[in-house]
């Protein structure tokens, strides 16, 4: 991955998505672009000038620097252009993550980032009775904050919340989302799917719908009438400034989701030697070395087609 | 300039030529003309039939005759490039609009009368009405207040005025926007529409219907808008006019900008003179201009359009307008500029915005049946022959009628006050009128009139006479009573006196001077002998030249003594000429809308299958909000029969521009098990309906999942289609090859885009050299030396049959047939070819 110069002379640098280099292998006639989707990742719209010369308030944005062409499905083209069909929208919902809805919203503090204990024994020693090196317990022996617990999700844990709606004053809360195009229903998460999957708040488990050949699985869930629940709620809270809720403005629905580690993850160092790191962390009885596994998991409005990325990190007592 | 229609000053039996009068005027408000045309026959006899009731009745009673020509400017009819994209360069232009879908408004005002389903105006005038001034909303009284708003057309608190046009809240219009319509208690229909016979007999339906139509409205030409669930919006383009143009504004006869006297004006028109007879217009001519581009205008006779005018307004016809209203189906709509031009002008606003003609004041009264200022026009006869236009018609109001399907009633009327520039020189505006008063899926047909005060010329004749070429006199009329002697081969001797005392005056002691100086017809007749000199200026010594003549008129007379300005073969006519405030309704346009809902757009479909699921093919479908224009794909009977009523929406290419609104996300899915060849086929192959229910009371879904069942490792063939709320399908997606394939315990889906193999024709012979060759071996072609002749042959010559091949029959292939069967690897099937091998000597 690399930027191109954009000072100058227009770009256009493509390359064919998995998809497409499947297709052109096959050599078929089955290769003939139809669809492309464009997207403006790395364009700060805050750059615009109003206060400058006529004719140049844009010149920052055009002389962005831009993200060569690349595939990784997951990394690739996060703000990809929409329609509406609307021509009097001054705002867009956007997906925000919420961690102040309550405590086992948040993060793990330092870093920040979401941690999921990879097997029992990260967790709590495989629910000795009195674990001692379990890093997801810390020092003061009792769970902390931001640990998701991907051996037993049911067991409890971080909570990941994903609210939606239009994060705008201007659009109060009072008034909810009437908009069909803008209340979203239904969000996709992506995960790689090496590592772990996508389970309900309860613990319960989904299938995904897709795993593509990066082993990134795609899951999609619903809101409430919608094909899998228990994912998707109503924001009902309608309250201005409410301290619970990171949506400013008017608020359509939110989503919970846990993520459990994958078997491999459970029961083997393979993946961590692989691809992942080693360093230590806070038990209860102090340091520990743990194998880690940064990642991402990406979730985006079916809709509203807005994503976040949440970074987390697959943790594994050493 | 235009010219009159020549076949009304020459009728078909005659062939009369008055191209050689001349004449003069005198006088005002009531004026005199003079005038001389060459005689003969067929002259007298048209001149004649004019002031005659017909031709048929030798005297007649009537005298006078009203005639009609007009240059009517002020509204642009068709262009006539139809390819011009300039918007102006349209007179109107009509469309509709489905904002979003509204099923309960759509129930409710599917069985009630359109005059009773919320008015946009109404809904804005109740916003408007808060914001008067203290003062003249006391002025305004019950009849433009905010209970009568609140009240009008079944409205009841069922739209929030405010947040009504407000573009924010387009389009969705649900719950909590400016068009509440649904869920309000209060609302009218929930009120009484249910028992609205019962109502309509009540006191507080005839108060409603008082105050109704008793309501100032106004609109705001160009900036209308609403987020009522659809509408039809007409947008009429017309030249703006400075008053200084109208001749409405001199000083004697100053209105301040006479809109103000339009609401009075409408109801005395509309309720005492649409039911009085029509006047005879045969003696009309109306045209209009063409406008084809900025600067270039071309004109049109109007002969052919539907054209009435009414007769003028009396004091009797005013007397009985004092208690008149307009009806319940009709509306009056007045320019903003009324309302905002005038904020501490609170009485005459009033005044002349009240519903009842009596309280009007006397410039209105006079408006109504006074006719103006006679020497501005001089449309007396003169430019009556010569086919001049008198007073241009000023449009005073649009008159729009509103007919539901076939019916030749309309079911609502609507008058537009005209909007005037109050400065400038010509231009072009335009107003526009939109319409929320429709019903679901019905036709409406806009019949649109301008409905124009004219100030026509009533002709009537005093006396007229001719000259033979022996200069005997004849008289026609005398002081508008038919001479019984103007079919006479008799000389008038009577007439002497006339000519004397009103054509030339007093001839006693004449002499030219004398005359110049007393007579009050000298100037015309110095005009009538010199058309060039200027008729209003002072005489000059006529000179009469013959008086030959004048000494044959009769014997009784002194004619000897005084000279005679008359000549032979002339008609002299003497005219009274007046004007009268008369009223013409001219059609401008009809154009019609139907009320449907946009055939969406096709949705957006992604197919998925989760793991384990072998059975499963997971549909999601989105509907898809990009507009796109193509032709419509029919797939069954059902569709190309819904789709007739979207026919006039449809471009002569045949394309539709198809759009997604607001609504629940419904889909179908059909789907094949055999390649399809087209659309068509998938005829019979809906599998399945599916939607997603409401996330809450509010707000619908418009992505929605479906699992479809399938047969794994085979492959199906799916389209998609999507459902407006009224049931039409959209076109279909592209045609989805979907394969689920199991491998072991795990499934994975494979998605691709199917193309109809439409080149592929049915081929049954095809030569297949190409393909398969079969040729004998090498030695099966070696000539065979083993026979007698070849061993006792010394030349090639002595051999007369040669063979092929072995001699022996097990091992050679001449003479046997072969039967080769061909099999495909791919589907399994065989063909067998049944061969044998023929040999032919090409000679070298």
């Amino acid at each position: 991955m690399a930027f191109l110069d954009n000072s100058g002379d227009i770009i256009l640098d493509v390359v064919l998505t998995d998809e497409g280099r499947k297709r052109l292998a096959q050599g078929d006639g089955s290769f003939k672009v139809d669809k492309f989707a464009l997207g403006d990742d790395e364009v700060n719209y805050a750059l615009y000038n109003a206060t400058a010369s006529s004719g140049q308030e844009d010149l920052q944005i055009l002389q962005t620097p831009v993200l060569e062409a690349f595939t990784n499905n997951m990394s690739s083209m996060k703000s990809t252009l929409l329609s509406y069909p609307r021509n009097d929208l001054f705002h867009l919902p956007v997906l925000k993550l919420n961690e102040v809805f309550d405590t086992i919203n948040q993060r793990f503090a330092s870093p920040s980032i979401f941690m999921v204990a990879a097997d029992s024994n990260t967790e709590d020693n495989s629910d000795t009775q009195n674990p001692s090196t379990s890093v997801a317990l810390g020092s003061t022996g009792t769970l902390q904050s931001g640990f998701l617990l991907g051996a037993n999700p049911s067991n409890g844990g971080t909570v990941i919340r994903i609210d939606s709606g239009i994060d705008n004053s201007a659009a109060p809360p009072s008034t909810q989302i009437s908009d069909p195009t803008l209340y979203e229903t239904s969000y996709e998460i992506k995960i790689d799917n090496r590592l772990g999957s996508i389970v309900s708040k309860t613990g319960g488990i989904i299938q995904p719908v897709a795993i593509d050949d990066d082993f990134v699985a795609s899951y999609i869930v619903g809101g409430p009438g919608q094909r899998i629940t228990g994912f998707v709620s109503e924001n009902t809270d309608t309250s201005a400034g409410a301290a619970r809720q990171v949506i400013a403005g008017s608020r359509s629905t939110f989503l919970e989701f846990k993520i459990a580690t994958s078997q491999s993850l459970r029961s083997s160092t393979h993946l961590f030697n692989l691809i992942g790191s080693a360093g230590s962390m806070t038990s209860p009885n102090g340091a520990q070395s743990i194998l880690f596994i940064d990642s991402i998991v990406r979730v985006t409005g079916q809709l509203t087609g807005y994503s976040v990325d949440l970074p987390v990190r697959f943790v594994k007592n050493n | 300039m235009p010219t009159i229609d020549p076949n009304l000053l020459q009728p078909s039996v005659d062939t009369h030529d008055l191209s050689s009068y001349v004449y003069v005027t005198e006088g005002d408000v009531t004026a005199t003309e003079y005038g001389a045309v060459d005689y003969s026959r067929t002259n007298l006899q048209y001149l004649i039939n004019l002031f005659d009731e017909s031709d048929d009745v030798v005297i007649s009673s009537r005298q006078e005759f009203t005639y009609y020509n007009f240059y009517f400017r002020d509204f642009f009819p068709q262009r006539l490039n139809p390819y011009s994209v300039t918007e102006m360069d349209n007179n109107y232009s009509l469309n509709f609009t489905y904002n979003y879908y509204d099923t309960n408004y759509e129930s409710v005002a599917a069985g009630a009368h359109e005059s009773h389903l919320p008015n946009h105006y109404v809904i804005k005038q109740n916003n408007a009405i808060s914001g008067l001034p203290t003062s003249l909303q006391l002025f305004y009284g019950d009849d433009v207040n905010e209970e009568a708003v609140a009240s009008l057309a079944t409205l009841g608190g069922s739209v929030n005025s405010f947040q009504y046009d407000s573009s924010s809240f387009l389009p969705s219009g649900l719950a909590d926007q400016g068009f509440n319509f649904a869920y309000n208690p209060n609302n009218y229909y929930y009120q009484h529409y249910l028992n609205f016979q019962e109502y309509a007999g009540s006191e507080d339906f005839a108060e409603f219907r008082d105050k109704t139509r008793n309501c100032f409205m106004s609109f705001n030409k160009s900036v209308e808008s609403t987020s009522a669930p659809f509408f039809s919006k007409m947008r009429i383009n017309y030249r703006a006019r400075p008053l200084s143009l109208s001749g409405y504004d001199n000083n004697t006869q100053a209105l301040h900008g006479y809109q103000h006297m339009l609401r009075p004006y409408m109801y005395y028109f509309y309720h005492h003179i649409t039911g009085a007879p029509s006047v005879d217009r045969s003696l009309s001519s109306v045209n209009r201009t063409y406008r084809v581009s900025e600067a270039i205008e071309y004109e049109e006779s109007l002969g052919d359009l539907p054209l009435k005018i009414y007769p003028a307004a009396t004091a009797e016809v005013l007397a009985n307008a004092e208690n008149s209203f307009l009806r319940n189906d009709e509306i009056t709509l007045f320019d903003k500029v009324e309302y905002t031009d005038f904020p501490d002008h609170g009485f005459p606003l009033v005044e002349s915005v009240f519903p009842n003609i009596a309280s009007a004041d006397n410039k209105v009264r006079r408006f109504l049946t006074e006719g103006f200022d006679w020497s501005i026009w001089k449309p007396g006869l003169g430019k009556f022959i010569s086919g001049v236009p008198n007073f241009e018609p000023i449009i005073v109001c649009f008159k729009i009628e509103k007919f539901s399907g076939t019916s030749q009633i309309p079911v609502q009327t609507f008058y537009m006050d005209h909007d005037i520039e109050k400065s400038g020189t010509d231009g072009y505006s335009f107003l526009e009128f939109l319409d929320i008063q429709l019903k679901y899926g019905t036709n409406y047909r806009y019949k649109v009139s301008a409905i124009c005060r004219i100030d026509t010329p009533v002709v009537k004749i005093m006396d007229m006479f001719y000259t033979d070429n022996d200069s005997n006199l004849y008289s026609v009329y005398i002081n508008s009573v038919p001479s019984l002697t103007r079919d006479s081969e008799t000389p008038d001797l009577r007439i002497e006196s006339r000519v004397v005392s009103d054509f030339f005056g007093s001839f006693s002691g004449y002499t030219p001077t004398a005359v110049s100086d007393q007579i009050t017809g000298y100037a015309a007749v110095q005009a009538l002998r010199n058309p060039q000199a200027n008729p209003s200026g002072p005489p000059t010594q006529p000179s009469f030249g013959s008086v030959t003549g004048l000494e044959r008129v009769g014997q009784t007379t002194p004619v000897e003594i005084h000279p005679s300005p008359l000549e032979r073969n002339k008609i002299y006519i003497k005219t009274e000429v007046r004007t009268k405030a008369e009223f013409m309704e001219i059609e401008l346009f009809e154009d019609s809308i139907t009320t449907l809902e946009p055939i969406f757009s096709p949705p957006e479909v992604k197919f998925f299958n989760e793991n384990g699921k072998t059975n499963d093919v997971l549909v999601q479908a989105q509907l898809n909000y990009n507009n796109y224009r193509a032709e419509y794909i029919p797939i069954t009977p059902e569709d190309s029969q819904s789709i007739e009523r979207y026919l006039p929406y449809f471009e002569a290419s045949g394309e539709y521009n198809f759009r997604t609104i607001n609504g629940e996300g419904n889909f179908e899915i059909r789907r094949l098990s055999q390649p399809p060849k087209s659309y068509s086929d998938f005829a019979n192959a809906s599998v399945q309906q599916f939607n997603a229910p409401q996330p809450n009371n509010t707000i619908y879904s418009i992505l929605a999942y479906a699992v479809n069942k399938v047969r794994p490792n085979r492959k199906y063939y799916y389209i998609v289609r999507a459902l407006n709320s009224h049931g039409v399908y959209s076109n279909p997606t592209t045609v989805f090859q979907i394969e689920l394939l199991q491998d072991s315990d795990d499934t994975f889906i494979i998605v691709d885009e199917y193309e109809f193999k439409n080149n592929l024709t049915n081929n049954y012979s095809k030569s297949g050299k190409r393909y398969l060759q079969l040729k004998v071996s090498n030695l099966q072609g070696l000539i065979n030396e083993q026979s007698v002749e070849f061993e006792d042959a010394s030349s090639a010559d002595e051999i007369s049959s040669v063979h092929l091949g072995p001699s022996d029959f097990a091992n050679k292939v001449w003479g046997k047939t072969f039967k080769i069967r061909l099999t495909s690897e791919k589907t399994g099937k065989k063909i067998d070819l049944n061969v044998f091998f023929r040999h032919t000597d090409e000679p070298t």
